[in-house]
C-alpha cells in the first residue's frame, strides 16, 4: 500500500518540483514574481488536449509545439512588457510588487480567455492508461512516464545548472547582477533564456498533468499557488532546493491527504505554507539568517 | 494638519450627505449599484491604510470580510443587526491582532504570498468547520432592504475615507510613510515599526468586516468560497492600483470605474469583464505607476504651470 | 562621567568574526574617533551599539543602563543617534519631512506636526539646507544627503552621535565645511560624538581620543598624537596616519 503512495507522491512531487523549477528562473534573475506561471502549465496541458483530440497526436509530440509557444509567450512577455517597465526608476523601486499585479493581469487574461474560447468546463483525454505493476503498486502507464520524464527533467536541469555556461551564468545572476554584468555576462540575453526556460519548463509539467488529470481554464491557479509553496520550502532562487521541496511537498500532500482526507489538503498545504513564511522565510535550505 | 484634514474631509461629508438622498430619488437597482460602489470604495480605503501608507501590499484582505460575514452569518437570529455589524469589525480587528504581528515580519514578495495563504487557510478552516457541523450554506432570513444597507455602507464608507485621510495627514501616518520608505532608518530614528505596521493593519480590517457583515445581508446567503473569494482581494488591489493608491481620492476612480464596467460586462460577459480587468491592471502599472489620479495630478500641474 | 560603556563586544556571522571582544568608554561630551581599515569592524560596531544587530556576546551600557538587548527605536528613545555610511535618507519625501520625522519620533518625541515641522526647520537653518527644504531627498547630491542625514539624526536630539564616514565621498571643500559643522555643533549642542572616519587629517584635529580597530580588535587607543606614534597602529597602517 505504502509504495502505491509513494509512487503517487513521486508523480505528484517531480511535476511540482518542474513547476517550482520554472518559477524560481524567473524570481532569481529578475525579481519577477510570475503568478501566470500557472496558466501556462494551462496552455501547456490545452495544447496537449487539442493536439489529441483534433489531431490524435500523442502529449510527448504535442510537447514540440507546446514548448516553443510557451518559449515565444514569455519572449513576448519579456520584449513587450518588461523590457520597457525596467527601463523606468519607478518600475524597479517596487519591482516585486509591480511584476506581481502585471502578472496577475496576465494570469486574469489568459484564464479568461481560454474560458471564453473554450469554456471553463473540465476536460480530460485517454493516454497510455493501461494498469501495470511496478514495484508492488498497480499504476497506469501514463503516470510511470509522467514520473520518468519529470525525474529526467530534473536531473537534466541539475546537470545543466552545474555544468553548461548558460547554466552557470544564470547562477551567477542570480546571484550577483551587477557583478554578473561586469564579468561579461549579457544581462538580456541570460534573462531571456531563464525566462524562456522557465516557461519551457512550466509547458511541458502541462503536458504532463494533462496525461493524468483533467483540465480546465483555471487549473492553473492552484498550481501557481503549490508551486509557490515549494519554492518558499526551497528557498527562492535555489534551483536544488525547489527541486527537493517539490517532492517533499509531493510526500507530504500525497501522505497527508491519505492520513487525514481530501478536503484537509488545502488546509495542510497552507498551514506549512504560513509556518515556513513565518518561521524560515529563506526556505529549509535557504541560507541562514543572521540575526538583524 | 488639522487645516487639510478639515477642507478634505468637509468635502467627503457634504457627498456622503448627497448621497443619503439617493434612495428618495432612484429605484432599488441604482440603489444596489451605489451599495456596490460604496462597499468596495469602503474596502479599497481600508486597503490602503496597511498597504498604500506601508507598502506591505496584502493580497488576502477579503479575509477580513470573510469573517465579519461568518461572525454575521453565525449571530443572525440571536443579536440585533446593530450589534452584528461592530462585531463583525471587532472580529475582524481580533484576527488582524493576532496575525498582524507575526505576519509583518515579513518583507516584500514574501509577506504578499502569506497574506494570500492566510486568508485561503482561514477559508478552508471555515469549509471544514462547516462541514463538520454539517452545514452547507446559511440562509438568512429577515435581512434589511436594500436601502436600509445603502445607508449602513454609506456611514460605514464615510468612516473609511474619513480614517484614510486622517491617518495619512498625522504623525502616524508619517511614521508608516517612513516605513514604507526606508524601514531600518525609520527605526533608527525612533519608530517602533513592528507596532505601527501592526496597528495599521488592526485599523485596516474592522471596516471590511463590517462590510462583510452587509454583503451576506444583502446576498441573504454565507457560502465560505464565496465570501472568502481571494477574487476580491485582486479586485481591491486592482481598484487602488488604477485608482492611484497614494492618496485616499485615487480609489475613488478607480472603484468607479471597474464597478461601472462590471455593471455592463458581467451580465453577460464575465470573462471579458476579468479581461479588460487584467489588461487595464497591466496598462496602469506600466504606463502610469500613480495611477489614474496621479497622472490627472500630473496632468492639472502641468496645466497649472 | 562615562557616558558609554562597550564591554567585550563579539559579533559574529557564520564563522567571521566582526568584533572581536571588543572594550572602551566614552566620557560625557567626548569626541572620540574610530579608525581602523576596511572591514576592521567598524560599521558593525555601530549597527550593533546602536541596536540594528545584536551582539553574540559582552554588554553595552548607556548612561548606566544595558542597552545591548534593546530594539533600535528604543535605543534611538535613549538619545543615541546614528548614521549610515550608505546614507538612508527618505528618498520619496521632502528634506523637510525626513528631518520632522527626527523631531516626531526622536527624544522629544513631538505629537504636533506643526511644532515638529517648525523645529526641523531651524535644524535645516542651522545646517544650511534651508533652500532645499521641499527638494525630495532622492534628488540630492551626495553632500547634501549626507548633511541631511546628520540633521535628521540631531533631530532626534540625541545625548550620543554615532557618524559613519559623514566625510566619504566628499571634496576637499565639502569635507572642510562639514568638519566645521561638527565641531561647530559638539560644542554647542552637548553632545557626545563617537566618528568612524577614512579621513584621518579631519578626525585627528577633531578628537580627543581616538580607538583603532584592526580584523575586529581594539588594537590601540589613545590622544591622537599617541595613537598616531603607536608602533601597533604604525604597523597596521604603514604610515597612513601622518596623512
Amino acid at each position: 500500500m505504502s509504495t502505491q503512495l509513494l509512487i503517487a507522491a513521486l508523480v505528484a512531487g517531480s511535476i511540482y518540483a518542474l513547476i517550482a523549477l520554472g518559477l524560481n528562473l524567473v524570481y532569481g534573475t529578475m525579481r519577477l514574481i510570475n503568478v501566470a506561471h500557472g496558466e501556462v502549465v494551462m496552455i501547456g496541458a490545452y495544447v496537449a488536449y487539442w493536439g489529441i483530440s483534433l489531431l490524435s497526436v500523442g502529449p510527448l509530440i504535442s510537447a514540440l509545439a507546446a514548448i516553443p509557444m510557451a518559449v515565444a509567450l514569455g519572449a513576448a512577455i519579456y520584449f513587450g512588457i518588461f523590457r520597457r517597465a525596467m527601463q523606468s526608476m519607478e518600475f524597479m523601486e517596487r519591482i516585486e510588487g509591480n511584476s506581481l499585479l502585471v502578472f496577475f493581469g496576465l494570469s486574469v487574461i489568459l484564464q479568461n480567455v481560454t474560458s471564453l474560447l473554450f469554456t471553463p468546463n473540465q476536460r480530460g483525454y485517454r493516454y497510455q492508461d493501461e494498469i501495470v505493476h511496478f514495484i508492488g503498486a498497480t499504476v497506469p502507464v501514463n503516470k510511470l512516464i509522467v514520473l520518468a520524464i519529470a525525474a529526467a527533467v530534473c536531473v537534466a536541469a541539475i546537470v545543466f545548472f552545474r555544468r553548461s555556461t548558460l547554466g552557470l551564468a544564470i547562477k551567477a545572476l542570480m546571484q550577483q547582477r551587477e557583478a554578473s554584468a561586469l564579468v561579461g555576462i549579457p544581462l538580456t540575453q541570460i534573462e531571456l533564456a531563464s525566462l524562456c526556460l522557465g516557461f519551457a519548463a512550466a509547458a511541458l509539467a502541462g503536458i504532463l498533468v494533462s496525461m493524468t488529470e483533467q483540465i480546465s481554464p483555471f487549473m492553473g491557479f492552484p498550481l501557481t499557488v503549490t508551486a509557490f509553496v515549494v519554492v518558499i520550502l526551497g528557498g527562492l532562487g535555489n534551483v536544488l532546493g525547489s527541486l527537493i521541496g517539490g517532492l517533499l511537498l509531493g510526500v507530504l500532500e500525497t501522505f497527508g491527504v491519505a492520513l487525514t482526507g481530501p478536503s484537509y489538503r488545502s488546509i495542510m498545504i497552507y498551514a506549512v505554507f504560513i509556518g515556513v513564511l513565518l518561521l524560515r522565510p529563506q526556505g529549509l535550505l535557504g541560507a541562514g539568517r543572521s540575526r538583524t | 494638519m488639522t487645516a487639510r484634514i478639515g477642507r478634505a474631509a468637509s468635502a467627503v461629508t457634504a457627498a456622503a450627505l448627497l448621497a443619503i438622498t439617493l434612495p428618495f430619488v432612484a429605484n432599488s437597482y441604482f440603489v444596489g449599484v451605489g451599495f456596490t460602489l460604496l462597499v468596495w470604495l469602503a474596502l479599497t480605503e481600508s486597503w490602503i491604510v496597511i498597504s498604500g501608507m506601508t507598502g506591505y501590499i496584502s493580497l488576502g484582505h477579503v479575509v477580513f470580510v470573510g469573517i465579519g460575514a461568518y461572525v454575521a452569518a453565525l449571530t443572525w437570529l440571536v443579536l440585533p443587526i446593530w450589534i452584528i455589524v461592530p462585531l463583525a469589525g471587532l472580529a475582524a480587528a481580533v484576527l488582524a491582532t493576532f496575525v498582524g504581528y507575526p505576519c509583518l515580519r515579513v518583507r516584500g514578495p514574501y509577506f504578499v504570498i502569506l497574506t494570500f495563504g492566510l486568508s485561503e487557510l482561514v477559508k478552508y478552516i471555515i469549509v471544514n468547520i462547516e462541514s463538520a457541523l454539517t452545514v452547507s450554506g446559511r440562509v438568512l432570513f429577515g435581512a434589511p432592504g436594500v436601502e436600509t444597507l445603502y445607508l449602513i455602507a454609506l456611514a460605514l464608507t464615510w468612516v473609511s475615507v474619513i480614517l484614510a485621510l486622517a491617518v495619512r495627514e498625522s504623525r502616524f501616518g508619517a511614521a508608516l510613510r517612513a516605513i514604507r520608505d526606508n524601514e531600518e532608518a525609520a527605526e533608527t530614528i525612533g519608530v517602533a515599526i513592528g507596532k505601527f505596521k501592526a496597528a495599521a493593519f488592526v485599523l485596516s480590517s474592522i471596516v471590511p468586516g463590517m462590510v462583510g457583515a452587509l454583503l451576506i445581508m444583502r446576498s441573504t446567503y454565507f457560502d465560505p468560497l464565496e465570501v472568502f473569494n481571494p477574487q476580491t482581494s485582486v479586485l481591491i488591489v486592482t481598484m487602488a492600483v488604477i485608482g492611484g493608491s497614494d492618496r485616499p481620492l485615487g480609489p475613488v476612480l478607480g472603484v468607479a470605474f471597474l464597478v461601472l464596467l462590471q455593471e455592463l460586462l458581467w451580465a453577460n460577459l464575465p470573462q471579458l469583464y476579468m479581461i479588460v480587468v487584467g489588461v487595464l491592471l497591466i496598462a496602469v502599472v506600466v504606463w502610469l505607476p500613480g495611477g489614474i489620479y496621479g497622472k490627472l495630478q500630473r496632468m492639472t500641474t502641468a496645466v497649472a504651470r | 562621567m562615562t557616558l558609554l560603556s562597550v564591554d567585550a563586544v563579539v559579533k559574529a556571522f557564520a564563522g567571521v568574526v566582526a568584533l572581536d571582544r571588543v572594550s572602551f568608554d566614552v566620557g560625557e561630551r567626548e569626541l572620540v574617533g574610530i579608525i581602523g581599515a576596511n572591514g576592521a569592524g567598524k560599521t558593525t560596531l555601530f549597527s550593533v551599539i546602536a541596536g540594528n544587530l545584536r551582539a553574540n556576546d559582552g554588554s553595552i551600557t548607556f548612561d548606566g543602563q544595558r542597552i545591548d538587548r534593546l530594539r533600535p527605536d528604543q535605543i534611538s528613545r535613549r538619545g543615541v543617534a546614528r548614521t549610515f555610511q550608505i546614507v538612508r535618507p527618505f528618498g520619496n519625501m521632502t528634506v523637510l519631512e525626513n528631518v520632522t520625522l527626527g523631531v516626531l519620533y526622536g527624544r522629544r518625541r513631538e505629537r504636533s506636526m506643526a511644532a515638529a515641522e517648525g523645529k526641523a526647520g531651524e535644524i535645516l537653518d542651522r545646517l544650511g539646507l534651508s533652500d532645499k527644504a521641499r527638494v525630495l531627498a532622492k534628488h540630492l547630491t551626495l553632500a547634501a544627503r549626507k548633511r541631511l542625514e546628520i540633521a535628521r539624526s540631531l533631530a532626534t536630539e540625541p545625548r550620543l552621535l554615532l557618524l559613519d564616514e559623514v566625510l566619504a565621498g566628499l571634496t576637499p571643500a565639502e569635507a572642510d565645511v562639514a568638519t566645521e559643522l561638527v565641531r561647530q555643533f559638539h560644542a554647542s549642542e552637548n553632545l557626545t560624538i563617537l566618528m568612524i572616519e577614512h579621513v584621518t587629517r579631519a578626525l585627528m584635529a577633531l578628537s580627543q581620543r581616538i580607538v583603532v580597530l584592526h580584523h575586529g580588535q581594539k588594537i590601540a587607543e589613545g590622544t591622537p598624537s599617541e595613537v598616531a606614534r603607536d608602533p601597533r597602529t604604525l604597523s597596521v597602517y604603514l604610515g597612513a596616519a601622518t596623512q
